[in-house]
């Protein structure tokens, strides 16, 4: 692994063990998503291949992130946070009264109260497609060149909405918007075969029009060239990411429980402890 | 006479898109495959690059409102009531919950074209949007004010909601002197002392003339257009009901929510306060039931929203003044 790409896993590791923090901490939240995501957000935020300025959130030139699947809110946070977006001290109020940090993500226009790096309100899910496209006909109507990244989830891929929102971008031909699905296969009740098959997704959003890539979410070098490749798209582009819930923590992974249940004391203490030894195999 | 031509609220809505769309290079358009009923074609054909067709996904179009307003834009969403507030409202509220300068517009409120039938004929809308934080809720009584209105919420800073109805009617001037209209802040458009009519929307007209009628037999009558739902004019609720003790409430609406419940809220908060003595009240409504198909006169006749319902409540509810006062 290149030194860069070590480093930024590094960071990932951490993160992950700054989200299982925060979820235990509230007793509330979403693990299985938020460590599987870990890697992709690491890259994004830390590894910089969004256009972005913490100490400038509004810079009229960023990047924009829109999170639909907000219930991952925890790598989110940690994420930006990580990045320098707002203060670390902050993420332990996660779901607490009066916290910035709502559980499901909050953007409140013209307001002070809002938090640097969160882009759009968030949570029930298949909205933030159809935000991102929002954003990316504005952007073209005033010929400007910012790109519009939208991080779904696969089982989000069940409402309406979001094939509405393809028809949309495919349509108004928003090659500045890039999708890409968080391609994990459960969610909070079994498996998405089971709850709901997607069936060829892939095939799906090709006839749709769409550039499809598909990308390995643990892999730096894959997820850099995906996203590099997305950027450089001349066509509206779906990152099919491949990832594992609950990465990292092995009674955790690929189990569909872990959506969105929370680690008793002796599970926490199990789990950061598998996250660190993984950390420091790295230094 | 050209201002007593006949015109919907859609008309003065579309109209005063094509002012905006001169004087505000950020406010942009959104339909979902209606642009002509919504009167938003002229803008389609004027102003192109700002007119977001979004066929017919109602969905997708109110979060990609939201997206333009993200980038401070000012996007009028525009299609039918009944599917917009009515099919959209999750959208809607995340929306509002970011409190973005959204505004929403429900045509074809109330019956629509009568034709089309209870499926496209909107009694919620009002109910739905004044239940949402920070919304404004502006319902105009005449295409003039329409205009108006649009303009305002133009300038709002925040979502908005504007309803609007097919309904050819004449202009307010015809019946009285209207002064520009401010939101938030209820028209007087009589003073009286036996009673007061508190209407929105197509009703005021027909509050206006129920009034003349019981002008005739001797009564006094007070007019109040509400063309704010909300935020909404509590003041002018109190003094106008403290001082007649009669009141009735006029809209096309469900009758168990939107203005009729928002009044009677008001005047039973201030009871004790502002008001002490009981106060009688009628109100007009959708009384439990869906529409149907029909020309709009024979809907407006059998489900009794016109003048001579009011006045018929106008003996019930001074029947119960003077029971109170007895």
């Amino acid at each position: 692994m290149p030194a860069d790409y070590k480093s930024l896993s590094r960071i990932s590791w951490q993160i992950r063990q700054d989200i299982l923090a925060m979820i235990y901490q509230a007793k509330s939240g979403h693990p299985g998503g938020s460590l599987g995501m870990t890697d992709l957000f690491v890259s994004l935020f830390i590894g910089k291949l969004l256009r972005h300025d913490p100490k400038r959130p509004d810079w009229e030139k960023r990047d924009y992130f829109f999170l639909s699947n907000g219930h991952i809110s925890p790598v989110f946070y940690a994420t930006l946070a990580k990045a320098g977006f707002f203060s670390k001290t902050e993420l332990m109020t996660f779901r607490q009264l009066n916290s910035r940090l709502q559980g499901h993500p909050h953007f409140i226009f013209n307001s002070n109260h809002r938090l640097a790096g969160v882009e759009n309100s968030s949570g029930p899910l298949g909205q933030g497609l159809s935000q991102a496209a929002g954003m990316a006909i504005a952007l073209k109507m005033d010929q400007k060149k910012n790109k519009v990244f939208c991080l779904m989830s696969d089982g989000e891929q069940q409402e309406g909405q979001i094939w509405e929102a393809y028809q949309f971008i495919i349509h108004h031909k928003l090659d500045n918007l890039i999708g890409i699905i968080d391609y994990n296969q459960i969610q909070i009740s079994g498996k998405t075969k089971d709850v709901m098959g997607l069936g060829n997704l892939k095939l799906k959003l090709i006839s749709f029009g769409f550039k499809v890539l598909d990308m390995d979410a643990h892999d730096f070098q894959d997820i850099f060239a995906k996203i590099e490749q997305a950027k450089n798209s001349k066509q509206p582009t779906i990152i099919l990411a491949k990832s594992v819930p609950g990465k990292g923590v092995s009674f955790m992974e690929n189990d569909y429980r872990w959506h969105g249940r929370v680690p008793s004391e002796s599970e926490y203490q199990q789990a950061v402890k598998e996250l660190m030894i993984k950390e420091k195999s790295l230094v | 006479m050209s201002e007593l031509k006949l015109q919907a609220t859609r008309d003065g809505f579309g109209e005063a898109m094509l002012q905006l769309g001169t004087e505000n290079q950020q406010v942009v358009a959104l339909c979902a495959d209606l642009s002509d009923s919504l009167r938003l074609d002229k803008f389609k054909k004027i102003f192109p690059s700002r007119y977001v067709e979004c066929g017919v996904a109602e969905q997708n179009m109110m979060s990609v409102g939201a997206g333009l307003a993200l980038a401070k834009k000012i996007p009028f969403i525009a299609s039918f009531a009944v599917f917009n507030p009515g099919r959209n409202l999750d959208q809607l509220r995340v929306a509002t919950y970011s409190e973005l300068n959204i505004k929403v517009v429900g045509g074809y409120a109330g019956f629509g074209n009568g034709g089309d039938g209870a499926t496209h004929q909107a009694f919620e809308d009002l109910a739905i949007m004044s239940s949402l934080p920070k919304m404004t809720v502006l319902v105009p009584a005449d295409a003039k004010q329409a205009h108006e209105l649009t303009l305002l919420a133009s300038q709002v800073e925040g979502p908005c909601y504007l309803r609007l109805g097919r309904v050819e009617l004449e202009p307010l001037d015809k019946f009285a002197k209207i002064e520009k209209v401010s939101i938030g802040q209820a028209q007087i458009l009589k003073k009286g002392q036996d009673l007061s009519i508190f209407a929105t929307g197509l009703m005021v007209q027909e509050a206006l003339k129920a009034s003349l009628e019981l002008e005739k037999i001797g009564m006094s009558v007070e007019v109040l257009n509400f063309h704010t739902i909300k935020p909404l004019d509590h003041q002018a609720i109190i003094k106008s009901s403290q001082k007649t003790q009669a009141v009735i409430v006029a809209a096309e609406h469900e009758i168990n929510s939107g203005l009729t419940s928002l009044v009677a809220q008001s005047i039973t908060q201030a009871m004790g306060r502002e008001i002490n003595q009981a106060i009688a009240m009628e109100s007009i409504g959708m009384e439990n039931s869906f529409g149907e198909s029909a020309k709009n006169e024979d809907l407006l006749k059998k489900y009794k929203f016109n003048y001579l319902e009011i006045i018929r409540k106008a003996k019930l509810v001074l029947n119960k003044k003077k029971r109170i006062n007895s």
